[in-house]
């Protein structure tokens, strides 16, 4: 690349949506060296997921994952949040774009609003609260959640009188009318789209009787109706009289394979999440609750999915029904809903339920097509972001990438995947430019505080009056000047406020104070502020403790003043008696290797190396075999079309002739040791196991999966059954072995979904698919039987089962408990291969005589993932499979820092999937590359080694392998990279060895004999 | 705080990363409760040392609460599996010593559990008024006593060994590669405790002033045979020697 062009480039990415996938986004391209404009519509990051109540398939807290990525988000010095705002047009190309936003009126300084709700207390106006989904209500004034990022009110000016009342109750000054909507023209080098999905119009569900009847409600109005800060506190009732319902139906498919409303695509999310809902309701109620789920397939096909179903049916005694309901009418008396179906077998039933909740279906934003008209981007026929197959992340227009359910239905694991992915795909386009646009901020040097007797200073909030409307604030002062070592108080309207942080900062120099104690709200979200203001007048940023009298005292104490600012008192009390042991913590720094290591040269280790080495970094790619490709190379095309040797050979050549990697065939992985930023691995590799020693800063295991041998239904023993893989091959040869057939069977989850191996394979069913329209296309006449439990053909390939349906393709289910039988039979001299099934809806046994019969077998993990896990201190999951650090929003990482995963050594999965999966890896993998230098230290655990005897309990309990014991001295030693602080070890050290920063036994100790 | 003679002191140890949250979503909604609770933020309920909670009752607090993450949610992954072994183990030792193991309660609250935060809280307000107040910095000198000889054996390589092995002893396998019946692990848990919990507590009272076995056996309500049996393990570890003889009757005291 020659110089100009070089200079051309911009090092700013454009995210437009924050959601879950644009936090991801945009916080991987900052922490990579990128300037990030994160633009939302609403007034708030968050997106769905602060909706959701719990998520699948943990029944995690959805809200308690991701407050941590919105507070990351809003206070990142190189992410720019602008709330209320969209994209009026564009200009230029890759690398460098012009935008210009167009940012709506708030009329709120987001600056100066301090969040504390006193306006909306007092405005006369009652909304509809659109994050209730309209079950509760708000005021015109409005925060759009409780644990929103910027914690800032906005005025809904739909319903806002303009009354005036809210500008002269808020003391902050915060409130400005004379706010209108504004241009703003930004630079970037690139732009990533995650607006995220559409929810069907309430036309669509009126047949299902929403909107009709009050007792029939939508899935999220469900989530909402369970979360505990929902509309009714996630009291389980039903909304036409508040009773607690005592059967819930579940209608899934609602605005999904549906022909009529030309909506054929299978949301993929639904079958998944009403489980969860089920199961989350039946936890929630109080008296028996009885479930009935009407489905098509159950269409459980992630990682851990099956197991929930499972237990969703066996545990919680979920009723499962195989049927679409004809109807559903209101009993006028009760307000029930009376649901007639049909059961397989043909049986016509009605059933009374209390509450009907419709698993509705993802659209693509209600704004795709005005946007994809202002970027100049393709939609696909159904009005999703139009993508290559196996260039999943890239939109139609060069430097345009897509994340989340915006180029397709999916859930966050996906999601946040194909975030990652984007960020990686735009780092990797950009990467020249990196680090030329963030901000560095600078910092006075820090003053020395060693042998000085402790001076705390203490800072009292009214916070306008959310605190001194409860709590007499100036004797709060008054007292703390009383304390052993405060040298100073003083009490401040806001303390959070720009002119209060200056005084801070004036009498921290003025009265030579070395702690600090504010004593006003929570320190989750207010700490990082103070510490920054501390630091800039020059004290440590730990010398800081906070007493928090608004969010745990003056708000929920209210009818008891008096007794309020007691507590104040002694919570205050509390917080000097701690910062009068506080130290300031040191950091330190760690250089880090700027080489990664890739295990497993298929797919997935190619494209992860690929894109590293892309993104400017080198590489070491090992292959345990003689070849690059991995299972690959089997495969010939997708169900979609793509030639998959074509696609494989390009990438080989690609990754063979790019100089940053080296690529090591025949390898083995020897030994590892190390941590983040400074592995040394050893591996023996080529024809005469030479040993090399690699020193990386990441690892990313791609270790890739195995089609399962079957013992069943006669492999191995009669020359006609062969694998899915195999009748592939057999097709593609284009022998007349396989076009000349009559019949040809093909039995799905052959080695899957039973007790031994309870998992999905997830592709088998598609792949049946693929191999059946292509057997089709060279000959029509052919009859073909897919047998099979339940079709999981999620998202667009929903498509292609209805083609292969029309083409004649006979689709016959069987029961898990009573599976096809397959024998070979002498009939007329001749040798028949016979297949026996039980028809369900005739309920008589089908036998077909059948050419080929092909199984659909599993995919299992590598053999390699146990040896892995091991050298690379990784778990495996009881399949076998890599588990990473958690199921939702870090699916390519573990708690063991710098160790990364990708493809099918994760899970069973596509290629497209493979390839979003490999360059979210990568993406992660070079948020630490792209540093020089690791930060390290901070509130972690240190070890006092004269006490040490070495026992190693610490160890055991540090789920983050950030303790060795040191074999010499026989003492542990702390990693202080690796430890994230939680002070489990400190509580469980047999001998009082270890301590932690910030949090020291004394200091506790100290705060409760002061309680 | 409120008239202290009616109205209990409460402790609560609220982890970072969920129940505090939880509290202050509590705070966020207004959700209205008593004033008598004072809160101690620790980033995860792992770090809560039991010997915290017995210091907690030291200084005269009637209730101590621990939250953390629900099961599975733990912002550190297993912090909060190890709270709940250490607090199950701390309530078995507070039961030995006559103290109402409900005292401590360890419960979950999750980051949007704001309602959930404040009835967990009431409850167990309510729970301690109906067991009385404790007031362990108070008069009760027995009482302190035996709250001192928790606060040792808690302190004890044995018992924190023992504790921070379960996990590992129950689901992974001991030395020997066998995986330790829940039921076998309890029994000698609560053994171990019992025992180190008679022998601080005997040796707490030495400490004090010089006794006989009889006086031991009569201060602490246990046979003098087994007060025997453990001054034999104490004097064994040198933490007790004879001091005087009165008549026949040997006096012991702390070394």
């Amino acid at each position: 690349m020659d110089k100009a062009s070089l200079s051309d480039k911009t090092g700013a990415v454009l995210v437009i949506g924050g959601g879950i996938g644009g936090i991801q986004a945009a916080l991987d391209l900052a922490e990579s060296g990128y300037y990030v404009y994160l633009i939302e519509k609403s007034p708030a990051i968050g997106g769905m997921m602060a909706q959701l109540d719990k998520t699948f398939p943990t029944n995690d807290c959805s809200m308690c994952i991701l407050s941590p990525k919105l507070v990351a988000c809003g206070r990142h010095l190189n992410i720019s949040i602008i709330t209320n705002a969209e994209v009026r047009y564009i200009k230029g190309e890759a690398g460098n774009f012009q935008v210009t936003l167009v940012k709506k009126a708030r009329y709120i300084d987001i600056d100066e609003c301090t969040g504390c709700g006193e306006c909306a207390k007092h405005c006369p106006v009652r909304a509809a609260n659109s994050f209730d989904e309209g079950l509760s209500n708000r005021a015109a004034i409005y925060v759009k959640y409780p644990q929103a990022v910027p914690r800032a009110y906005a005025i809904d000016r739909d319903k806002c009188i303009g009354c005036g009342l809210c500008e002269k109750v808020c003391l902050a000054k915060a409130v400005v009318y004379s706010d209108r909507e504004e241009l703003q023209s930004i630079n970037v080098g690139a732009i990533i789209l995650s607006p995220g999905y559409g929810l069907p119009d309430a036309g669509l569900m009126y047949n299902y009787g929403y909107g009709k009847y009050p007792n029939v409600i939508t899935s999220i109005e469900f989530e909402r109706i369970l979360s505990a800060s929902g509309p009714y506190q996630g009291e389980l009732s039903r909304p036409s009289n508040r009773d607690i319902p005592e059967k819930i139906a579940f209608i899934q498919c609602v605005g999904s394979r549906d022909s009529m409303h030309g909506k054929t695509y299978c949301s993929s999310v639904c079958c998944i999440y009403a489980i969860k809902e089920a199961t989350v309701a039946k936890e929630h109620s109080p008296i028996p609750l009885d479930i009935a789920i009407f489905f098509m397939d159950m269409r459980t096909f992630g990682k851990g999915f099956e197991a929930y179903y499972d237990r969703a049916m066996n545990e919680y005694g979920v009723r499962f029904i195989r049927c679409r309901p004809s109807m559903i009418e209101e009993v006028p008396e009760t307000k029930n809903l009376r649901i007639k179906y049909e059961t397989e077998d043909g049986k016509l039933i009605k059933e009374e339920f209390d509450l009907v909740v419709l698993s509705i279906g993802l659209e693509p934003p209600k704004e795709a097509e005005e946007l994809a008209n202002r970027l100049g981007i393709e939609l696909d026929k159904y009005g999703f972001c139009q993508t290559g197959n196996l260039l999943p992340v890239e939109s139609s227009k060069p430097g345009i990438f897509v994340c989340g359910a915006f180029q397709g239905p999916k859930d966050i694991p996906e999601t946040v995947m194909q975030a990652s992915a984007a960020a990686a795909s735009a780092s990797a386009s950009l990467s020249p430019v990196r680090n030329s646009l963030v901000k560095r901020k600078e910092y006075p040097p820090e003053r020395d505080i060693r042998g000085e007797p402790p001076r705390i200073g203490v800072f009292v909030c009214h916070c306008g009056i959310n605190i001194s409307g409860v709590v007499n604030v100036p004797e709060v002062r008054e007292y703390a000047v009383t304390l052993p070592n405060v040298a100073y108080a003083e009490d401040n309207l806001y303390a959070c406020s720009q002119d209060t942080q200056e005084r801070i900062k004036e009498t921290i120099r003025e009265h030579n104070l070395n702690r600090v104690v504010v004593v006003s709200c929570t320190p989750r979200t207010h700490e990082p502020l103070f510490q920054e203001t501390i630091r800039e007048a020059g004290l440590n940023r730990y010398l800081l403790e906070m007493a928090n009298i608004r969010d745990q005292c003056s708000w929920v104490h209210k009818e008891y003043p008096e007794e309020a600012t007691e507590k104040a008192k002694e919570l205050v009390k509390m917080a000097v008696a701690k910062a009068k042991l506080i130290q300031p913590v040191a950091q330190t720094s760690l250089e880090v290797i700027h080489s990664g290591l890739v295990i497993g040269g298929g797919i997935a280790g190619m494209v992860a190396a690929l894109n590293l080495a892309q993104q400017g970094f080198e590489v070491y790619l090992t292959e345990k075999r003689e070849q690059l490709g991995g299972i690959a190379r089997r495969i010939r095309h997708t169900l979609e079309g793509d030639d998959i040797q074509a696609y494989l050979q390009n990438l080989i050549t690609r990754v063979s002739e790019n100089p940053l990697i080296q690529v090591y065939t025949n390898a083995d992985i020897i030994e590892a040791s190390g941590y983040v930023g400074n592995f040394t691995t050893r591996i023996e590799a080529g024809a005469n196991r030479d040993t090399h020693e690699l020193k990386h800063g990441v690892v990313i295991i791609a270790t890739g999966g195995e089609e399962y041998k079957p013992s069943e239904y006669l492999y191995g023993k009669d020359p006609r059954v062969l694998t899915l893989l195999e009748l592939e091959d057999e097709v593609a040869k284009g022998n007349g072995r396989i076009a000349d057939c009559d019949n040809v069977v093909i039995i799905q989850c052959v080695g899957s979904r039973e007790s031994n191996r309870p998992y999905c394979s997830r592709v088998c069913c598609s792949e049946s698919i693929k191999c059946a329209l292509k057997l089709k296309e060279a000959n029509a006449e052919m009859n073909i039987y897919v047998l099979y439990r339940d079709i999981r053909t999620y998202g667009f390939k929903e498509d292609y089962y209805q083609e292969a349906r029309e083409r004649g393709v006979l689709f016959v289910r069987y029961e898990a408990d009573d599976k096809p039988r397959v024998e070979t039979i002498t009939e007329d001299n001749q040798n028949l291969l016979r297949v026996t099934v039980k028809d369900p809806i005739l309920g008589e046994d089908l036998v077909i005589d059948t050419d080929i019969l092909a199984l659909g077998v599993a995919t299992i993990p590598a053999a390699d993932n146990k040896k892995l896990s091991q050298l690379f201190k990784v778990p495996l999951n009881e399949d076998g499979f890599l588990l990473e650090a958690h199921m939702k929003l870090r699916p390519v990482e573990f708690a063991t820092e710098g160790v990364f995963m990708c493809g099918l050594a994760h899970n069973p999965k596509f290629i497209e999937e493979t390839i979003a999966q490999a360059k979210a890896a990568a993406s992660r993998a070079c948020t630490i590359l792209s540093k020089d230098v690791i930060e390290a230290g901070g509130l972690v655990s240190l070890v006092d080694e004269n006490k040490c005897n070495g026992c190693g309990v610490c160890t055991l309990i540090c789920p983050f392998q950030a303790i060795d014991i040191d074999t010499e001295k026989k003492v542990a030693m702390v990693n202080e990279v690796l430890c994230k602080g939680c002070g489990a070890c400190v509580s469980s050290c047999i001998c009082g060895a270890m301590n932690m920063k910030g949090f020291s036994n004394a200091q506790i100790l100290a705060i409760i004999n002061a309680s | 705080m409120l008239n202290t003679d009616f109205e209990p002191k409460i402790l609560s140890f609220l982890c970072n990363w969920c129940s505090y949250a939880g509290a202050d979503v509590a705070g966020i909604s207004r959700f209205q409760y008593a004033p008598n609770v004072m809160s101690i933020r620790t980033m995860c309920s792992g770090r809560v040392d039991p010997v915290f909670v017995i210091t907690a009752f030291l200084a005269g607090l009637d209730g101590v609460l621990v939250l953390g993450c629900h099961p599975g949610d733990c912002h550190y992954l297993t912090g909060n599996y190890y709270a709940e072994k250490k607090m199950k183990m701390t309530k078995r030792l507070l039961d030995i010593a006559g103290i109402h193991p409900e005292r401590l309660r360890l419960d979950w609250v999750s980051a949007s559990e704001g309602k959930r935060f404040v009835e967990i809280v009431t409850s167990f307000i309510n729970k301690v008024k109906s067991i009385g107040l404790l007031k362990a910095d108070g008069e009760d000198k027995s009482l302190r006593q035996r709250l001192q000889a928790v606060k040792a054996t808690l302190q004890t390589e044995k018992v924190r060994w023992l504790v921070g092995n379960e996990i590992d002893l129950l689901e992974k396998g001991n030395v020997f590669g066998e995986k330790l019946s829940p039921d076998k692990f309890e029994s000698l848990l609560n053994s171990t405790v019992y025992d180190e919990y008679i022998k601080n507590w005997i040796a707490i009272l030495l400490e004090e002033q010089a006794m006989s076995v009889g006086e031991i056996a009569q201060a602490t309500g246990l046979d003098p045979k087994i007060i025997s049996s453990y001054l034999v393990d104490l004097e064994q570890s040198g933490a007790v020697l004879v001091h005087a003889l009165e008549h026949r009757t040997p006096k012991y005291t702390r070394k």
